[in-house]
C-alpha cells in the first residue's frame, strides 16, 4: 500500500473522465483506474461528458475517450471537445486501425492506447501524459504535429519519420519515444536516468535489459545511417546524450 | 499409348482430323484400285483366251513332231505355251478362283494351282488339240498387277497428311483460342482481388461457357466479399470481451494462474490481429513511397531481441525502394513471428541486392518445410503441424503472400544453410 501512498503524493487525487460506451469496460476502467489512486468520473456518450465538464467543480485532469462511441462518433467529440479545452486526451481505439490513430492525434488527441491493452500499460500511459501535462498555456499546441531537424521532418500524428532524401524510415516504439525526447530538448544533455524515464513509459520492454545506449545507438543507426551521415547525436562523456540539431515545428 | 494420345484438346482434334481422313483416303485407294485390277484381269484373261485359242489351231494340221516347236514359238513373256501328248492336270474341276478363267476358255479346259513352282508358272492349264495331245501353258497373270502403291501415291499422301495438320492446327488454335483466355481468366481468381470478365468472343459454345463463368466469377467474388467481411466482423468484435477479460484478469491476484490466463488472452489477441491483418492486405489505402526496408527489418529485430528472442539483423544500414511501409511492416512482422514460434531460434534477417529486386531473407534453425508441403504452408488458415500445439490460425505466411503480390513481388521458401526454413520476400525495386 506503501506504493499506492507514494502515486497519491506524485499525482494527488488527479481526476479522470473516462467516456466509454460500453458498460462493462466503463466499469472495469473505472475500478482499475480507483485502484490506482486516481479520482474517476465516467460518462456513457457525449451528453454526459459535456454536462460533467460543464460543471466548472468537476473538471478532469485528464480525459480518456473511447473514439469507436456509438452517435455523435467519439473523433467528433474529440474535435468540438479541442476547440473549448487542452485537456489531456488519451484515446482508446481498436488495434491497428491506423486512420482512426491518425485522425485522432491529428485532431488533438496526446497519445493513444489500443485495445485490448494491458491494464499496467494503461496505467503507465495515463501517468506518463500526466507528468508531460505542464500548465496548459506552456504545453505547445498538441495540434503542431510535425517536427522538423536537420532535413528529418517527424510527424507525432503518423508516427512517420522521413528523411532529408524524403524517404519514409520505421522506427520501433522505444525509439520513438527517445526521438519526442531529444526534439522537445533540443541542444540540451539528457541523461541516461531522464532517458530511461522515457523507456520505462513504455510497457512490455524491460528497460533495465536494454539500457538506454543500446536504444540511443539503434535511434543512431536510423537516422546517420551512413559513415560519413552528419552525427546528430552526441555522447556527452560520462553525462548522457544531446541532440545538436535546431528543431523547428510546424 | 500416353505418347500417342495427345493431352491439349487441339491435338486431339487435329488427331482425330488426321486419322479419319487418312483412313477415308486409304479405303477409296483400295477400293479404286480393286476395281481397276478387275477390269484389267478380264482384259489380259481375253486376250490369253485368243492365244490359246491360236495355238490350238495352229498346231492341230502339223505332224506330231513339229507341235511343240510351233506351240512354243507361240509364247509371250507371262504366258509359256507347249504341246505335249498327255495333259499334266487330270480332268477335276478348277479351283473356284480359276472358275471363270476356266469358263472362257472353252469346254474340256483343265486349270490348276501349284503354289510351290516359280513365280510366272504358278498358273497351270492344259486344252485338248483337236488332233490329239494338248496345249500346255503356264502363266503369271495371277501375279500381275499386284496393289503396291507406287512412290508416287506416296508421296502425295504424305503431302496430304503434312498438309491437312497444318491446317487443322492453325484452324484448332483459333477455335480454341477463346477456351484458353477463359482458363487463364479462371486461374487469376483469388488472385486479383478484382474480377476481370472474360471477353464473349469464339463459337457458341465458347461465348456461353464465358458468359457463365463472369457469372460465377461475380458469384464468388460476393460470397468472397460477404465472408471476409463476417470474418472481419467477428473478429473485431471478439476484441470488446477480450479487452474486457484482460482487465478482469488484471484484478486477479499475482501467481501462475493469473500469468497463464494472460498469455493465453495475448494469443487470442495475436490471432484476431493476425486474421485482420490478412483480410485488409490489399484492401487499404496507404500510399506507396519510397521506404527503408533496412530500418523495418532492424526494429523486427529490435523489439523480438528486447522480448527476449535471439533475432538479428544482418544486412546493409539502408535499404530504399518504393514500399507501402505500414504494410510490408505488417508482413515482415508475420514472418519474424512465424519463425520464432513454428521455427527455432537463431532467427536472422537480411537483404539482398539482386539488381531489379531486393530480397529480404528470413532464416531460422528450427526443422523447417518438407519441399512437398510448401505450397501448402503458404496458403491461408492452414497449419502443418497442429500437433505442434495450435498456435495462431496459420496465416503468417499467407498474409506475407498477399503483400508480395500486391507488391509485384514474390514469396519463395527454402532451405536454410542452418536446416531450417528460409523465407525470401522479393520485392521490385521499381514501382510497377
Amino acid at each position: 500500500m506503501s506504493d499506492a501512498a507514494e502515486r497519491r503524493l506524485l499525482d494527488p487525487e488527479a481526476h479522470i473522465l473516462v467516456v466509454e460506451d460500453d458498460g462493462e469496460m466503463r466499469n472495469l476502467v473505472a475500478r482499475l483506474l480507483r485502484e490506482a489512486a486516481f479520482r474517476v468520473s465516467t460518462a456513457r456518450d457525449g451528453r454526459e461528458m459535456w454536462a460533467l465538464l460543464d460543471n466548472p467543480a468537476g473538471q478532469p485532469d485528464l480525459v480518456l475517450l473511447d473514439v469507436m462511441l456509438p452517435g455523435s462518433s467519439g473523433l467528433d467529440l474529440l474535435r468540438r471537445l479541442r476547440e473549448r479545452s487542452r485537456v489531456p486526451v488519451l484515446m482508446l481505439t481498436a488495434r491497428r486501425e491506423e486512420m482512426d490513430r491518425v485522425l485522432g492525434l491529428e485532431l488533438g488527441a496526446d497519445d493513444y492506447v489500443a485495445k485490448p491493452f494491458a491494464p499496467r500499460e494503461l496505467i503507465a500511459r495515463v501517468r506518463a501524459l500526466l507528468r508531460r501535462a505542464a500548465p496548459a498555456d506552456a504545453r505547445p499546441d498538441p495540434r503542431s504535429r510535425r517536427l522538423a531537424f536537420a532535413g528529418w521532418v517527424l510527424d507525432t500524428a503518423r508516427r512517420e519519420l522521413t528523411s532529408p532524401d524524403g524517404v519514409s524510415v520505421d522506427l520501433s516504439g522505444a525509439e520513438y519515444d527517445l526521438l519526442i525526447a531529444f526534439l522537445d530538448h533540443p541542444q540540451r544533455v539528457l541523461t541516461r536516468e531522464q532517458l530511461l524515464e522515457v523507456a520505462k513509459r513504455r510497457v512490455g520492454a524491460d528497460p533495465f535489459d536494454r539500457t538506454v545506449d543500446v536504444q540511443v545507438s539503434r535511434l543512431r543507426r536510423k537516422i546517420e545511417p551512413e559513415d560519413d551521415s552528419p552525427s546528430l547525436i552526441k555522447t556527452v562523456r560520462g553525462a548522457g546524450y544531446v541532440l545538436v540539431a535546431d528543431v523547428t515545428r510546424a | 499409348m500416353k505418347l500417342l494420345w495427345p493431352d491439349s484438346l487441339a491435338g486431339r482434334i487435329t488427331l482425330l482430323l488426321l486419322g479419319g481422313l487418312m483412313l477415308l483416303h486409304f479405303g477409296s485407294l483400295w477400293v479404286h484400285e480393286r476395281a481397276l485390277r478387275e477390269s484389267e484381269q478380264g482384259a489380259r484373261l481375253e486376250r490369253m483366251a485368243d492365244q490359246l485359242a491360236m495355238a490350238r489351231a495352229a498346231v492341230a494340221p502339223l505332224p506330231e513332231a513339229a507341235r511343240d516347236a510351233a506351240a512354243h514359238a507361240l509364247s509371250r513373256p507371262g504366258l509359256e505355251i507347249h504341246w505335249d501328248r498327255v495333259a499334266p492336270l487330270p480332268a477335276a474341276a478348277p479351283p473356284e478362283a480359276l472358275a471363270a478363267a476356266a469358263a472362257r476358255l472353252g469346254a474340256g479346259a483343265r486349270l490348276g494351282w501349284d503354289p510351290k513352282a516359280e513365280p510366272g508358272h504358278r498358273v497351270l492349264g492344259a486344252l485338248p488339240v483337236d488332233g490329239g495331245g494338248w496345249i500346255v501353258f503356264s502363266a503369271s497373270w495371277l501375279a500381275a498387277g499386284g496393289g503396291a502403291l507406287d512412290h508416287g501415291g506416296i508421296s502425295s499422301m504424305v503431302a496430304m497428311a503434312l498438309g491437312i495438320g497444318l491446317i487443322s492446327i492453325l484452324v484448332i488454335r483459333w477455335i480454341t483460342g477463346p477456351l484458353r483466355r477463359l482458363a487463364s481468366a479462371a486461374d487469376r481468381i483469388g488472385r486479383d482481388p478484382s474480377p476481370i470478365p472474360v471477353p464473349m468472343e469464339g463459337p457458341r459454345e465458347v461465348r456461353h461457357a464465358a458468359s457463365t463463368f463472369n457469372t460465377m466469377q461475380e458469384r464468388i467474388g460476393r460470397l468472397l466479399e460477404d465472408r471476409t467481411e463476417a470474418l472481419a466482423a467477428m473478429s473485431h468484435d471478439l476484441r470488446t470481451p477480450l479487452s474486457r477479460l484482460q482487465l478482469r484478469v488484471g484484478f486477479l491476484p499475482e501467481g501462475e494462474d493469473r500469468a497463464r490466463m494472460e498469455a493465453d488472452i495475448a494469443e487470442m489477441e495475436a490471432m484476431v490481429a493476425r486474421t485482420l491483418d490478412y483480410i485488409r492486405e490489399g484492401h487499404d489505402t496507404e500510399p506507396v513511397k519510397p521506404a527503408d526496408l533496412a530500418a523495418i527489418l532492424q526494429t523486427l529485430a529490435s523489439d523480438a531481441a528486447d522480448q527476449g528472442h535471439d533475432v538479428a539483423y544482418e544486412g546493409p544500414g539502408r535499404a530504399v525502394l518504393p514500399l507501402r511501409r505500414i504494410a510490408a511492416k505488417r508482413a515482415l512482422s508475420n514472418l519474424v513471428d512465424n519463425a520464432l514460434r513454428h521455427g527455432r531460434p537463431p532467427v536472422r534477417l537480411g537483404i539482398h541486392d539482386q539488381g531489379a529486386t531486393l530480397a529480404v531473407e528470413i532464416r531460422d534453425a528450427g526443422g523447417g518445410i518438407a519441399e512437398a508441403d510448401r505450397a501448402r504452408a503458404v496458403a491461408p488458415f492452414v497449419q502443418l503441424d497442429p500437433a505442434r500445439g495450435g498456435s495462431g490460425v496459420g496465416l503468417g505466411l499467407a498474409i506475407a503472400q498477399r503483400f508480395a503480390q500486391a507488391s509485384d513481388g514474390r514469396l519463395e521458401l527454402g532451405a536454410a544453410r542452418e536446416g531450417g526454413l528460409l523465407v525470401r520476400l522479393v520485392l521490385p525495386r521499381q514501382a510497377g
